[in-house]
């Protein structure tokens, strides 16, 4: 008897493998006419016929879920369940037959799907590829054909709730989605994506206590779907046709059925946005390859970079270990621990340095003995860390300058590099003529920044960093970066107070070297003077426009320097905030309104060189209150 | 009687109704809570939504109530039998749920039009266009819904097939479905736009509309409202299983949809543009190197007879090594973009060029030259023509390559048919040079002209870029054009080749043995869980060791060829005769390395072989 019920049901699931026939030439089709077959993708058509991708045991089990509910609700609509009773055989073997021929269909979408994958890879001519690997083709096929029989086992069960069968199946997945995302251990439970183990090359690594667990819960599943099939769905169903008949039962299933949708969509987007940007965008017109990462290590330096890059890396850190005992050397320090180097993407700066760590922006120049400077800049940066225990840079707003100047001024001693300095030195005496910076102001970064230019501590800060050197010895330097780990050391001081105390714990004198630092400004403003005669003291006057104001600059300025107009909303902007815009040929710049909302900005005019850039004061400006026409 | 049929319609469909205006309600107040929150440019963003989502899930709701309903029970025939004709209960159907959609968009817009008072603009100009839009809109979704209701069993396969057909027709052409008609009353500038009347969409709008409308009353009158009775009928199950197949078939092809939308032409502006006969290269930094570019494209496409070669883009990267050249991955199949540190006083224009006839032939073959029997050719071709075609200052250094590859990997019949894994044994640019040094002595052997007509043939473009290629290839094999193009047996050749090639390493032994090389080991060193890479430097005897290099990939699922981008390296300290790389490697993972330096008289990098070291 059993073997007519599974022939009854084999019958009447042929259309099924008529679908499965059109699904296969119709992928065929597709795959013949979208690309060259012997020139696909091994790794598509691995993923796509062989290992069940997630995407393919989706569809699957949609189909499994149709066919389960065509063979189990057809003969509740059919009234033919009642013919069956009727027969000498019991419920248990009807069910048996149909499950069985599930399992027919279900075997079969797997050797026809897997039959088409070996086919197109067949036609691959490579010699690094060996598709003909039966023990991984083997192994594949079980694991779908396990896969296969635990999502039968989830479409027989679903199905056999008939009209709650979505619902059921929608609120489960939904649970299952939110509960994911919150717990994502979870995600062992995901028996759709089971045929997904560890993939390591050609080498399925199982993990077969998930696998057993599965196949033990399917039991469980084939079970319910046994009871429900026994009786338990009709009452359901009579269920749902007397909710249907009152305003709150109707109600009630709409708003389940709308806040299942509603949550859908809602983890769908979540899940959307999070795997959003992980695929390149196929819709791009031209993509280049982000190359690989190198490692390479000196002496004293761990470093990575991309190795596209690796001429210019590898220059670098030839020289690195020499860079990094010249700064050592000027700090008396211990070498300590290796510094990492990152110079694998590109920076705001040209180099940035943290705690033992320095990035270098390989792209910023071409030239060797740029970016030697830079990395030795950056290196005196850690050993000023180091040598203050982090406390130089934890109190920075009052020891920028002192960091910035002493990594400049080393740059320069290590590196030898004559053009550095001479434009620090242009630069710091453009400043002194133009707008004189004094010692109070410059332990003030916040104050620096507001009233006219952070970048400033360069240029001042190298002149006093080599001021200290010429009045107490370079070896002042690192004895006041050490001062700031001394054990008596007050926490609380900043600013000009801080500075004090430092210097009097090492027994220095902070007015002598203000003094001579001033001095030193003053001689190289001498020296630089037909430079500042050059160039105009730029001012500029406001009107209002019809879109917010215009700046009209009544200054030119001389060849090779560009006259420049930063904004900025308020005056604690931060710099990366500021906004740059150039004057037109008649030194107009038009300020929008719509850039500043609250009526009211600030604006500061600068010239530009090819190596620095020299401010005038900040402005505050703000919009007439009238309408704009 | 007409107040008959609507005192019915309201009696059987009133708890529904008023169960969706709840939920509407419901979720109005959720939209304009999520335009708060998310400070949407205009509060009126959420009339978008809402319409788009809401109103036309109501649409679909109503309808099947109005529609579906009635004609799957066949209670259509009872109101037949009343004295009415089927033209009055059609529109009383139609009408009813007109309004009840137009209540619920109006009344959304409404609410946020007074929640958003204060913040926007809103004239009443501008309440009257979104109005109009709104009830253009609304119209439009309620006829469409109805039609489709109208179809009874066909209605969700349509809506499935009108979706697969809109995305391939949207893909295809790149249609603004967005800006027209209809739905352009909702989506364009609706929430900006307070001053023209949206005529175009509007107009067109309502000639869908009537479109619409003969369609419904077709349906209801035709064959006394049979056809419409008829439709309404549940599905066979044969007939769902032919629906479910064509539209998955649709689906399917939805992915030739991607080849047949014809991308843009690749292009780039303010570029110096060499044109020399057929060939067009241009180059972002000198005219210098597009017309040196273009003269030897234009040889090589003489050479081949190649007639409808593609377009060159050169763009400048300061920042690459000087040595790197990388193409762009085009969508416009017709063009090849390349990219080099072009102005670097080191830059080798000439090792740029068979850079570039290499992607240049691969290109106008559509990648049939990756066919393992012509990967040889075509990893030669560009060498070939550079130094040894046409001999200059590099063609020694060609050589040098060729005889060092053949010292480090004796060549064979077999790696030469198994060409990869010889590329993988001696590298890309010394297994280039060995190919190009076979593509010379190959000329010698068959004449210039013989050898000519096989390349061209070997190189023939425009075969198609489907199915039509791959038989194309199994038609003509390369041991067959060989035969028929050179009269010459493939074994005697590659003999040739290797005697020739031998001869050549003989007599630069001297020069090989003073070159750097690679000596070494690489293994896998097992930890308690993970795996590292081992090497171990063998003293080359030198006084100065090279630098040398561990190139290495992690093989992911089914890597066979990994990509050189993917390719990671860690530089080993000069002073270090062993010791690991510090990455990890997981039971089971396999990893591809080898030992590398770059040889400045190679003037390319030499390796130890590639090695698939796999953690047991």
């Amino acid at each position: 008897m059993m073997g007519v019920l599974v022939r009854k049901e084999l019958r009447s699931v042929i259309p099924y493998i008529l679908l499965l026939i059109v699904l296969i030439f119709v992928s065929f089709v597709v795959e013949a006419f979208s690309g060259i077959p012997h020139l696909a993708n091994v790794k598509d058509l691995f993923n796509d016929y062989i290992t069940f991708s997630y995407e393919n045991a989706i569809f699957t089990f949609l189909i499994y879920f149709a066919l389960m509910a065509g063979l189990f609700n057809r003969e509740y609509d059919d009234n033919t369940l009642d013919f069956l009773d009727a027969l000498p055989t019991t419920r248990l073997h009807i069910f048996a037959g149909k499950i069985m021929a599930a399992w027919v269909i279900m075997a079969l979408t797997h050797l026809l799907d897997m039959g088409a994958g070996l086919m197109w890879l067949a036609l691959q001519d490579n010699s690094l590829l060996d598709v003909w690997d039966w023990s991984f083709i083997g192994t594949t096929f079980l694991l779908r054909m396990v896969t296969g029989f635990v999502m039968v086992g989830w479409a027989a069960f679903f199905s056999l709730w008939r009209s709650f069968g979505w619902l059921v199946f929608a609120t489960i997945l939904m649970i299952y989605l939110i509960l994911s995302e919150i717990i994502p251990a979870l995600k062992v439970l995901d028996f759709v994506g089971l045929a997904a183990h560890d993939l390591a090359t050609f080498d399925w690594s199982i993990r077969w206590l998930k696998l057993a667990g599965h196949v033990v819960f399917a039991g469980f599943l084939y079970l319910l779907a046994f009871l429900l099939f026994l009786g338990v769905t009709d009452q359901l169903n009579r269920l749902l046709s007397v909710m249907r008949e009152n305003l709150l039962g109707t109600v009630g299933l709409m708003t389940l059925t709308a806040a299942m949708v509603l949550m859908l969509t809602a983890v769908g987007l979540v899940v959307v946005s999070r795997t959003v940007g992980e695929e390149p965008d196929e819709e791009e017109p031209v993509r280049f390859a982000s190359w690989a990462t190198a490692k390479a290590s000196t002496e004293f330096y761990d470093a990575v970079y991309l190795t596209d890059r690796a001429d210019s890396a590898r220059q670098l850190l030839d020289g690195a270990d020499n860079i990094h005992e010249g700064v050592r050397k000027f700090f008396g320090a211990d070498p300590g621990r290796k510094i990492f180097l990152d110079m694998s993407g590109a920076n705001r700066h040209a180099g940035v340095a943290f705690w033992n760590r320095v990035i270098i922006d390989l792209t910023e120049s071409p030239e060797p003995e740029f970016l030697q400077a830079v990395l030795a800049h950056e290196t005196a940066h850690v050993f000023l860390d180091r040598l203050s225990d982090n406390r130089l840079s934890s109190k920075l707003e009052s020891t920028r300058f002192f960091h910035e100047g002493v990594a400049s001024y080393v740059e320069w001693r290590v590196s030898g590099r004559q053009a550095s300095r001479q434009t620090y030195e242009q630069w710091a005496a453009l400043i002194h003529a133009r707008n004189p910076v004094r010692f109070e102001q410059l332990v003030n970064d916040r104050d620096l920044s507001a009233r006219y230019d952070t970048n400033v501590v360069y240029p001042l800060g190298q002149v006093f960093a080599a001021s200290i050197a010429d009045e107490y010895g370079e070896e002042a330097i690192p004895k006041l970066a050490r001062a700031f780990v001394r054990p008596n050391a007050p926490q609380s001081l900043t600013g000009l107070a801080l500075w004090q105390d430092t210097f009097q714990a090492c027994r220095l004198n902070l007015e002598k070297v203000i003094g001579r630092y001033q001095t030193k400004l003053g001689e190289l403003t001498e020296r630089n003077d037909s430079l500042i005669v050059s160039l105009p003291r730029l001012q500029a006057t406001l009107e209002d426009d019809e879109w917010g104001a215009t700046l009209r600059v009544t200054a030119t300025a001389p060849a090779d320097w560009t006259i420049i107009c930063r904004t900025r909303r308020t005056e604690a902007s931060a710099d990366r905030t500021y906004q740059i815009l150039v004057p037109d040929e008649a030194g107009v710049v038009h300020l929008s309104r719509a850039a500043f909302d609250s009526g009211a900005g600030w604006y500061q005019l600068g010239l530009t060189s090819a190596s620095f850039t020299v401010y005038e004061p900040w402005r505050a400006f703000s919009f007439s209150t009238a309408t704009p026409p | 009687m007409i107040w008959t049929l609507v005192r019915k319609e309201v009696s059987e469909h009133w708890i529904s109704c008023a169960a969706l205006l709840a939920f509407l309600s419901f979720c109005s107040l959720l939209i304009s809570i999520y335009v708060w929150l998310l400070e949407a440019g205009s509060v009126l963003d959420g009339h978008r939504v809402f319409m788009s989502l809401f109103v036309a899930m109501a649409a679909l709701f109503i309808n099947h109530r109005l529609v579906t309903i009635e004609y799957r029970g066949q209670t259509q025939l009872f109101l037949e039998a009343l004295p009415v004709t089927r033209p009055v209960m059609i529109t009383v159907k139609l009408l009813l749920g007109w309004l009840l959609l137009t209540v619920i968009g109006l009344l959304n817009l409404y609410w946020l039009a007074f929640i958003g008072r204060s913040d926007e603009p809103i004239t009443s100009r501008f309440l009257a266009l979104l109005t109009l839009r709104t009830i253009g809109y609304v119209s439009f979704v309620h006829l469409a819904t109805f039609t489709m209701s109208m179809l009874g069993r066909y209605k969700i396969s349509l809506y499935l097939a009108l979706f697969i057909s809109l995305t391939v027709f949207l893909e295809v052409t790149g249609f603004e479905l967005g800006r027209f008609g209809p739905i352009g009353l909702i989506w364009d500038r609706m929430e900006y736009e307070n001053e023209l009347v949206p005529w175009v969409q509007l107009r067109i709008a309502a000639a869908m509309c009537l479109g619409l409308l003969v369609v419904i009353y077709s349906l209801a009158l035709v064959r006394e409202g049979a056809l419409a009775g008829m439709l309404a009928e549940k599905m066979s199950q044969r007939e769902k299983l032919f629906i479910t197949a064509s539209l998955l078939t649709g689906l399917a092809m939805t992915g030739l949809a991607d080849k047949l939308a014809k991308p843009e032409p690749f292009e780039l502006v303010d570029m110096h543009v060499a044109q020399v006969g057929r060939i067009q290269v241009a180059t972002s930094t000198n005219d210098e190197l597009a017309q040196y570019l273009g003269e030897q494209l234009e040889a090589v496409c003489e050479y081949l007879r190649i007639e409808h070669p593609p377009k060159v883009w050169v763009t400048d990267r300061k920042d690459l090594d000087v040595h790197r050249y990388e193409r762009g991955e085009l969508k416009d199949q017709s063009s090849l973009l390349l990219r080099a540190n072009v102005q670097h006083p080191k830059f080798n224009r000439l090792a740029f060029a068979a850079f570039a006839i290499h992607e240049f032939l691969d290109v106008h073959t559509q990648g049939r030259v990756r066919t393992e029997a012509k990967v040889w050719y075509w990893d030669g071709f560009g060498l070939y023509w550079l130094n040894y075609a046409q001999p200059n200052q590099d063609s020694e250094q060609a050589r040098l390559r060729a005889a060092v590859a053949f010292h480090d990997q004796p060549l064979t019949e077999k790696t030469v048919r198994q060409w990869r894994q010889y590329r993988r044994a001696v590298g890309d640019d010394l297994a280039q040079a060995t190919a190009a040094f076979g593509l010379a002595t190959l000329v010698r052997e068959v004449g210039p002209e013989a050898a000519r007509a096989f390349f061209s043939r070997l190189f023939q473009g425009e075969v198609g870029d489907d199915l039509r290629a791959t038989w194309f290839e199994v038609r003509n094999s390369n041991a067959s054009l060989f035969a028929s193009f050179t009269k010459l047996a493939y074994a005697d050749f590659i003999d040739r080749w290797l005697t020739e090639l031998s001869a050549e390493a003989k007599t630069r032994e001297n020069s090989i043995a003073a070159l750097t090389a690679p000596t070494g080991t690489l293994t896998l060193a097992r930890g308690e869980h993970k795996a590292q890479l081992h090497y171990a430097i063998e003293s080359s005897g030198q006084t100065a060791r090279p630098a040398i290099s561990i190139l290495y990939v992690r093989l992911k699922p089914f890597d066979v060829e990994p990509a050189p981008h993917q390719i990671q390296r860690f530089d080993i300290d000069n002073q270090s005769t062993s010791g690991d790389v510090d990455e990890f490697f997981d039971q089971g993972e396999s990893i591809l390395a080898t030992l590398r330096v770059f040889d400045h008289q190679l003037g390319c990098e030499r390796i130890s072989g590639w090695k698939v070291l796999r953690v047991p």
